[in-house]
């Protein structure tokens, strides 16, 4: 037997649950994460804002910029932190590819390590992908709420009913009283 | 010296095939062969490097973890690399990292998208980097298993991993032994691609690619021709560059030696006219794409006033570099990944 070493980097991650819960909507901020992939995600995102000032609460947008890459200096990092100072409680989306479901995630781990209650919202079959991200930061419980697989392709109609039959299960992610 | 190191240790076999037996279980694997890094092999190609083990290259996505020399040179090991690459896979390493590159979209991504390394430089001749027949992949040599090297790094410390962090539907075989190429900068007629990126003398430029693919024109007479069969091969609908949520990308094309002296730049001497031709040839008129591809296009200010979509956001963006076997005929595409950019840096 001989001595080989690991290609990994050693693990020192903390275990740090789901974060806090919402309580509560009535008077607060809530900030929904848009990104520039779906369609789909504009449309249930349109909803929920309705539905929220309907329990009270003041829905912010914010749209993540395309990549994350320097050209045209598209980074909205500065953007993204005023974002987060403005807001309450967190909604990020749409986990519904790959690099969409990374930045979305990653977005909103932002948000729970700014201790803002923050909820990830995930297509079917993306769902595995955002809490395996979610898990390597240490985050092993986030709380998701899931839409449908596929979303994208419906029709807006469609679309949007999906959004409205979801928005007590996104409360019920979120732990709010109403 | 084997003491400065700080990676996890194991005990076991170091046969081939008894060590491969338990990289695999120990998910740190690709399916081929592993040599096993044992400490002397390690602090080897530590010392070839140039720079401690402990010096952190940068942090890799998605798992955001510190890459180490130590690190590369326990992959690199693993994946059967020769000593003196050190350098050039710790500067690919190094470039991957740049938030230019997108690493973490890079990785996570559906597609297929994987590194493919461009080596300009003396140090192409060093240490036996392919640019002439089967330079893109086939030719004996150390290329595959740099490119291997490089690929274990990014499954063994940014964490890409297959069905887990990464959602790639098809994968390609870049995945396993990467993509690294020479520029055949004797036979071009044009300045070094890295030159041309800024960096002159031994260099390195990393472009995140969604596959290789072979573009075939046998009678071609002008250089304009051959230009114009390349920009269209390149700007095909499929393009990820052309998806809807696209705003720009880095896009390579490879010429042959013949192609590159006898007809186009006998045609066309300025190389800025090249590209001006490829990029102009790489678009499609928006209405050849489907309807519901057109919201998200416009929203990206893409459609031009004459009504077309250009697949590169500039001529600045496409790069073309010279390499291949003498046999002309064929030259090679790399269709770039959406919303990613190469980076280039110089080999110390």
């Amino acid at each position: 037997m001989t001595v080989v070493l690991s290609p990994r980097p050693p693990v020192t991650v903390q275990r740090r649950g789901a974060g806090a819960v919402a309580g509560s909507l009535k008077g607060k901020k809530v900030g929904l994460r848009r990104d520039q992939f779906w369609r789909s995600w504009d449309w249930v995102t349109d909803e929920w804002a309705d539905a929220l000032r309907a329990e009270g609460a003041t829905p912010v947008m914010w749209r993540a910029p395309v990549g994350k890459g320097d050209k045209q200096a598209v980074d909205g990092s500065g953007e993204f932190a005023a974002f987060l100072d403005s807001i309450d409680v967190a909604i990020t989306g749409l986990c519904n590819c790959g690099s969409c479901t990374l930045w979305a995630v990653h977005d909103g781990l932002a948000a729970l390590k700014h201790d803002i209650p923050t909820v990830f919202v995930s297509t079917e079959h993306f769902e595995r992908l955002a809490r395996t991200l979610a898990d390597k930061e240490g985050f092993d419980d986030i709380r998701i709420h899931l839409l449908p697989y596929p979303l994208e392709g419906r029709l807006e109609d469609d679309v949007r009913q999906v959004a409205r039959e979801h928005f007590d299960g996104l409360l019920a992610a979120l732990e709010t009283v109403r | 010296m084997a003491s400065t190191l700080s990676a996890d240790r194991f005990d076991t076999d170091v046969d081939t095939l008894a060590f491969t037996r338990f990289a695999m279980e120990h998910g740190w694997g690709d399916g081929l062969p592993c040599v096993a890094p044992t400490e002397d092999r390690v602090v080897e190609f530590v010392a070839a490097s140039g720079l401690s083990g402990d010096h952190v290259i940068g942090k890799l996505a998605p798992l955001r973890a510190d890459c180490t020399v130590e690190l590369v040179a326990i992959n690199s090991v693993i994946a059967g690399a020769p000593a003196e690459a050190m350098p050039l896979i710790c500067t690919v390493i190094s470039a991957i990292a740049e938030p230019a590159f997108d690493l973490a979209g890079v990785n996570a991504t559906t597609a297929s998208v994987t590194q493919a390394v461009v080596v300009n430089g003396a140090i192409r001749d060093r240490i036996d980097i392919p640019y002439r027949y089967s330079a893109v992949g086939g030719w004996a040599g150390p290329a595959p298993a740099i490119g291997r090297a490089i690929r274990l790094v990014i499954r063994n410390v940014a964490g890409q991993v297959s069905g887990q962090t990464s959602e790639s539907v098809f994968g390609q075989p870049g995945r396993v032994t990467g993509i690294v190429v020479g520029e055949w900068e004797e036979r071009s007629p044009w300045v070094p691609l890295s030159e041309r990126r800024g960096v002159s003398g031994d260099a390195v430029s990393v472009f995140g690619v969604l596959g290789t693919a072979n573009v075939l024109d046998s009678v071609a007479e002008t250089g304009e021709e051959l230009l114009q069969v390349m920009g269209r091969s390149l700007g095909f609908m499929g393009n990820n560059n052309f998806c809807q949520a696209s705003q720009f990308a880095d896009q390579l094309i490879a010429v042959n030696p013949i192609w590159a002296n006898e007809v186009i730049a006998r045609d066309i001497p300025s190389f800025d006219d090249v590209r001006q031709i490829v990029w102009e040839a790489a678009s499609l008129r928006i209405d050849e794409f489907p309807a519901t591809l057109h919201p998200g296009i416009e929203a990206r200010g893409r459609i031009k006033p004459n009504g077309r979509v250009y697949l590169m956001d500039s001529p600045d963006d496409l790069n073309i570099f010279v390499c291949g076997g003498l046999g002309s005929l064929h030259g090679c595409m790399f269709p770039g990944m959406s919303n990613h950019l190469a980076v280039t840096k110089a080999v110390s």
